[in-house]
């Protein structure tokens, strides 16, 4: 079974921020304390030869910042309730494909479902990897659970 | 540029984003247009001449792989271009796209300037 280090979980996040919105991100000490305090969170789930769930947690003003720099606007202009919660999502799916990559997915066969909005506790699992950075002075919290059971996505 | 570009995802900050590479290629804003799954653009394919479709495969409603099945029954759409601008990375999908006759792909994260030359590229070779 391949597997992901929460080094290389947070690499493939800075990654996509830096290629998707130009936001420079760096690995910092996940702290417990500070991570009750995301209150924005998006789930994806895949499916396939592994299954699992990738789910990240951050801030209002994190999207603010990334929805900002996807449509090239000042965070200020930003609504929240509409780019903001887009912007989570669509960093999660890819976020969430760059792990289906990283596990053997340009071979394999995986199934990824679409990106949704959960509630800010979702993913904080003691079998799950959780990785912190700091995005711009906004923290990001990335989850990568591993599920054993196959078919998370039969539905 | 006299070309109409379709984008298909079903993420509405992406689409935005994509559009403002789009038009960075060169394209007029009234020559871009936007459907939020493969049903929508099968509905705008229908009224609109288009030329290139940048098209995301995980979408709900009709995904794009859907999408890319529809658009080759139908011979009046022959011409049209499609890249898929996806997560999606498996070899045995994308054969299986190209098969249907997908033009070329791109893989999320990408920076704006391979969005910009790939539609250069695809334009460029159709004009």
């Amino acid at each position: 079974m391949n597997n992901l280090t929460t080094d290389r979980l947070a690499e493939l996040t800075a990654k996509a921020l830096e290629r998707t919105a130009f936001m420079m991100a760096d690995t910092v000490t996940l702290d417990p304390d500070v991570f009750v305090a995301a209150n924005r969170s998006a789930v994806i789930r895949y499916g396939g030869p592994q299954s699992g769930v990738v789910t990240l947690h951050t801030t209002d003003g994190f999207l603010r910042g990334l929805a900002a720099n996807l449509l090239g606007l000042e965070p200020e202009a930003i609504d929240l309730a509409s780019y903001g919660e887009d912007a989570i999502k669509e960093l999660t799916n890819i976020v969430g494909g760059s792990v289906i990559l990283e596990l053997g997915g340009r071979e394999c066969t995986f199934t990824l479902g679409l990106p949704e909005l959960c509630p800010p506790s979702h993913g904080a699992s003691q079998v799950s990897q959780t990785c912190c950075l700091d995005c711009e002075g906004h923290l990001l919290f990335v989850t990568w659970e591993p599920v054993a059971a196959s078919g998370l996505l039969a539905a | 540029m006299n070309c109409n570009v379709l984008i298909v995802d079903d993420s509405p900050i992406l689409r935005r984003a994509i559009k403002k590479v789009v038009k960075l290629a060169g394209l007029e804003e009234d020559r871009i247009h936007e459907a939020g799954n493969g049903q929508e653009a099968l509905d705008i394919l229908e009224t609109v001449w288009i030329d290139l479709v940048l098209l995301d495969l995980n979408m709900p409603v009709m995904d794009g792989e859907q999408f890319a099945q529809e658009l080759r029954r139908r011979p009046d759409l022959e011409g049209v271009a499609v890249v898929i601008v996806s997560t999606e990375a498996n070899k045995d999908r994308l054969q299986r796209l190209r098969d249907l006759g997908i033009t070329d792909s791109l893989h999320k994260p990408f920076e704006p300037e391979d969005l910009c030359r790939l539609i250069s590229k695809v334009l460029g070779v159709k004009q």
